[in-house]
């Protein structure tokens, strides 16, 4: 997920800096866990990998972290680069009759 | 090692060439590994991105040299994100960009009582606790010395002064004045007492030095040294990575020509390995402080000159350090 804040979540920020894991707990309640998250320079201002059971769940959660108006998210799908390059030289399934 | 984020979005000749070699996702790991980076992880994505990549460099320049392999020239777009480690980005936002000091009372008379009695907690406890072994060489050279003097080190640790402070006698330990970055170490509004601006004056006898300051950063070590103080500064500027010893910035020789005082060189060893930049915490080893000969510059000799002197003194120690150091690698691998 690579989040930018907005102008509302800048000031929070700069007032309560312990909000970035507060929201981190909220995460976990909703079923996600991050496990790296880096503040970068930069197109975006956060980084954060976050592993979900689904994509609906990390669409639920990008909804609600939207709706506050302090970010703005972009969730991209992520596959391990070992694991992609397994599944890229494996033919596809055949149709069976 | 400074971490980064690479965001990458494929040409169509990209995917092309993923689809009919599947490896070639692995040939840009390897491009990014030849620049003396290490990968921390890596994800093929859906979405407005295709790949990402975290990995660790020596430097931005190494970061941004890595992305122009031909790997990734003709196949993707790439966006390298400096990334900061979100501990250190909380911390770096609760605090305040204001910084404290210099602080002139620091020379004076109670000051220095104030540091003797915080020697051994200040100095003893830590180099105790952290050096396996502490020589000092050379300190015959300062028995008659006094100051006003310019004591400059090579700059590897936090640890550096704490291995230094050894070398130096009584009387000039006392009144030593050291050049610290002050957006590090005099940051305003620090809750722990010891990290606080007057502490770091009183009690360490460090002074806050602004980094990109210019000629304005030299004032204050200039005052000291009108006041009869001795001052250390690491010439380098910053601490240096690896086996390197950095050039020398000039300002070192600008104050010793200017002022009429000698500059005492120390070299310092073993210290990269104990704390060295990038790491959090220390490992402790052995070190060792070499007293070098003062440097007396006759009249007339020019900023530059000066530098190389000091330069060359010291360059000639770090050789020496380097090739015990391989000897004594070479010696254990063979036993």
């Amino acid at each position: 997920m690579l989040s930018t804040l907005t102008d509302e979540g800048r000031k929070t920020l700069k007032v309560r800096p312990e909000r970035l894991r507060e929201v981190n707990k909220e995460l976990e309640e909703m079923g996600a866990r991050v496990t790296a998250q880096y503040a970068v320079l930069g197109g975006y201002d956060f980084v954060n990998v976050i592993e979900a059971p689904s994509n609906e769940v990390m669409a639920r959660i990008a909804v609600e972290l939207g709706a506050r108006g302090t970010i703005k998210v972009t969730t991209l799908p992520a596959i391990g680069i070992d694991q992609y390059v397994e599944m890229m030289g494996a033919n596809p399934p055949r149709k069976t009759d | 090692m400074p971490r980064y984020v690479m965001l990458m979005r494929d040409h169509s000749s990209g995917l092309k060439a993923l689809r009919d070699n599947p490896q070639s996702a692995l040939d840009i790991r390897h491009a990014i590994e030849r620049w003396e980076a290490k990968i921390i992880a890596s994800y093929r994505l859906l979405g407005e991105w295709d790949q990402c990549y975290i990995f660790d460099a020596p430097d931005n320049f190494k970061a941004y040299r890595s992305t122009l392999a031909q790997e990734f020239s003709t196949t993707s777009d790439t966006e390298i994100l400096p990334a900061v480690d979100l501990d250190l980005f909380e911390r770096l936002i609760s605090q305040s960009a204001k910084t404290g000091g210099p602080h002139p009372w620091q020379i004076k008379w109670w000051a220095q009582i104030v540091r003797l009695l915080f020697y051994y907690r200040t100095y003893t406890k830590w180099s105790r606790r952290t050096f396996t072994r502490h020589d000092v060489f050379g300190t015959e050279k300062l028995r008659h010395f006094r100051g006003p003097c310019i004591v400059v080190a090579n700059h590897t640790s936090h640890y550096d002064q704490m291995c230094l402070i050894k070398a130096l006698p009584w009387r000039i330990k006392l009144n030593l004045f050291i050049g610290a970055a002050a957006d590090r170490w005099f940051l305003e509004g620090r809750k722990e007492i010891s990290l606080r601006p007057w502490y770091q004056s009183l009690v360490a006898g460090l002074y806050p030095i602004h980094r990109g300051g210019g000629s304005r950063a030299l004032d204050y070590p200039r005052w000291l040294l009108d006041n009869g103080a001795n001052i250390l500064l690491f010439p380098e500027g910053t601490r240096a990575r690896g086996r390197t010893l950095s050039p020398f910035k000039h300002g070192v020789s600008i104050l010793a020509l200017e002022k009429g005082v000698p500059i005492v060189p120390i070299y310092l060893e073993g210290l990269r390995h104990i704390r060295p930049p990038g790491r959090k915490e220390a490992v402790p080893g052995p070190v060792a402080a070499h007293v070098l000969d003062p440097i007396h510059f006759p009249p007339g000799t020019k900023v530059p000159e000066a530098t190389e002197m000091v330069y060359r003194a010291m360059r000639k120690a770090h050789e020496a350090a380097l090739a015990r150091e391989d000897a004594t690698r070479g010696g254990s691998s063979t036993s």
